[in-house]
């Protein structure tokens, strides 16, 4: 039987939790792709998610994607992106050397920072990359306090 | 003056004479000079009767950021990506799109057409096309 160091009182209680941690870790690892559960999509866009003074916004890279074949919903604090890569590598005629770039369907949810308008939600698309703005509710809001002084 | 024994010395100028090897070394390596690059863009490489078509994925780059050129036999495409969001942010949640320098190098076969090779940029997709002699 191994060693086990004598960390007085504390001992168990800091095992269990580190073992906590670690199926928190494995279970949000199992279920990150929440419509693919098991691990099946093949690829999904990066994602940068920034926050401004009004608005949450979300840019995803799409190179390549024909944007009006995007589909954006917000669905209380959850934004999904779906979409689809249209596999090139099939046509007809072409040998291909070295296929890097990643193919077919994706859909990816999160979890917006900050309570949004569904409605006010806008999106654009410049050079393969698409940027969804989300509009904050009033309450959401940065609200600047003036500092008196004497 | 500083007296210094003849085995001191020797010991001094060994010590010189590995720290010149090395950097010897490091200069003469190939790609020295080079900045490291930040990413990676991924790539794809087909060939056709007539033509190869190298296809590199840049979403979000600026047209006049990129460069294409030849060079000894390859083909190398090399650039920068500036930060695609807002500079307005307050603060960022999530940061995945790679941003900075970006390189890729490839051989050439022997058998292409160097001085007719075009490229075009749309959708953040870059497609150079490589005749075949």
């Amino acid at each position: 039987m191994a060693l086990i160091p004598w960390r007085g009182r504390t001992m168990p209680a800091a095992t269990l939790s580190s073992l906590r941690d670690e199926m928190n870790n494995l279970l949000n690892r199992f279920w990150s792709n929440t419509n693919e559960p098991f691990g099946l999509a093949e690829w999904a866009p990066a994602l940068d998610v920034s926050e401004s003074g009004d608005a949450v916004l979300v840019h995803a890279e799409i190179p390549g994607i024909d944007p009006k074949e995007i589909e954006i919903s917000v669905v209380g604090d959850t934004l999904t992106i779906r979409g689809e890569k249209k596999d090139e590598t099939e046509q007809k005629g072409r040998n291909y050397h070295r296929v890097e770039r990643r193919y077919g369907a994706f859909t990816r949810s999160l979890a917006l920072p900050a309570s949004v308008h569904p409605d006010q939600v806008t999106a654009t698309a410049r050079q393969g990359v698409l940027e969804i703005r989300l509009p904050k509710r009033e309450e959401a809001k940065a609200r600047r306090i003036e500092i008196k002084g004497l | 003056m500083q007296t210094v024994t003849l085995a001191q010395s020797r010991g001094d100028l060994e010590h010189l004479a590995r720290h010149m090897t090395d950097l010897m070394h490091k200069v003469l390596r190939p790609g020295f000079g080079e900045k490291a690059a930040d990413w990676t863009p991924a790539i794809d490489v087909c060939e056709s009767d007539d033509h190869y078509e190298v296809i590199v994925e840049l979403a979000g780059v600026r047209r006049d950021d990129i460069e294409v050129y030849t060079e000894r036999g390859h083909l190398v495409v090399t650039g920068w990506r500036h930060d695609p969001t807002s500079p307005k942010k307050v603060c960022w949640h999530q940061m995945e799109i790679e941003e900075g320098q970006f390189r890729r190098r490839i051989a050439l076969p022997p058998s292409v057409d160097e001085t007719k090779i075009a490229a075009r940029f749309r959708d953040g997709l870059l497609r150079i096309r490589i005749p075949k002699r």
